[in-house]
């Protein structure tokens, strides 16, 4: 598992590398999530695009960085694959998150 | 099979179960949910039962029947608490995100893919029993 951020306009990129986000990444992603919030980056496009097999804990982690961002920021995820997205819907995630095809329209909402 | 309470070894039971599945039922959509419930029953047999602490055996059995699969996971841990065994999913309000959940949705996801969930502890461990109903091919021996 690996995390890369970079800015795009006012938001930051962070791309998640690996095909799976699941309980024994958990830990390791959010603390690189959350230390990333913590040093104010509070509009978060997350790339998830490379993720093919989610569980609840790595679900739980994404909320968890939802939180965090707080009322004026927003994290959003950008390529969500049709495994992922199954289980947004199967816990009703869906419509906690603002889901976009792509990092490009992801960023786009971020600045409109 | 049989492993070790460290959740690095979770995958391997997901991706194990995954492989049969798709010869048996050839559905994708189906044996990633099927996944999904396995590798869930076995993170809280490490993260709950064993406290995250290895050493601890998880054993995860298939019986592969002509219109079931049967799935066993037991521990050696603590047991699922009562008031867990009913999980309902909290129906988020995207407003109120100081109120979300940020964990306890285990049980409910394996609650939702599987057909039956059969719970007990006995002499020899914690007994988790997932039942799902699919067309194996398989002729009773």
């Amino acid at each position: 598992m690996k995390l890369s951020a970079k800015r795009a306009g006012d938001a930051v990129v962070v791309e998640f590398t690996g095909t799976r986000l699941e309980a024994a990444q958990a830990d390791e992603f959010k603390k690189k999530l959350i230390n990333l919030i913590d040093r104010n980056f509070r509009k978060i496009a997350l790339d998830i695009s490379s993720v093919t097999f989610i569980d609840s804990t790595g679900l739980g982690v994404l909320v968890s960085a939802l939180k965090r961002v707080g009322g004026e920021g927003d994290l959003v995820l950008a390529g969500v694959g049709d495994s992922v997205m199954k289980v947004l819907k199967l816990t009703r995630m869906d419509r906690v998150f603002k889901i976009y095809p792509d990092v490009r329209s992801a960023v786009r909402a971020f600045s409109g | 099979m049989t492993i070790d309470s460290d959740l690095n070894n979770v995958a391997l039971v997901g991706v194990a179960v995954h492989a049969i599945c798709g010869e048996l039922a050839r559905e994708e959509d189906l044996c990633c949910q099927i996944e999904l419930a396995l590798v869930e029953a076995v993170n809280n047999a490490v993260i709950h039962a064993y406290e995250k602490k290895t050493g601890g055996k998880i054993s995860v059995t298939m019986e592969i029947l002509p219109e079931n699969l049967v799935f066993q996971v037991r521990d050696n841990g603590k047991g699922i608490p009562p008031n867990c065994l009913n999980p309902l999913c909290p129906e988020p309000d995207p407003e109120n995100r100081r109120n979300l959940q940020t964990g306890g949705r285990g049980l409910f996801i394996i609650s939702e893919i599987m057909d039956e969930v059969f719970y007990r502890e006995t002499e020899e461990g914690n007994l988790l029993t997932l039942t799902k109903r699919i067309k194996t091919g398989t002729e009773p021996g």
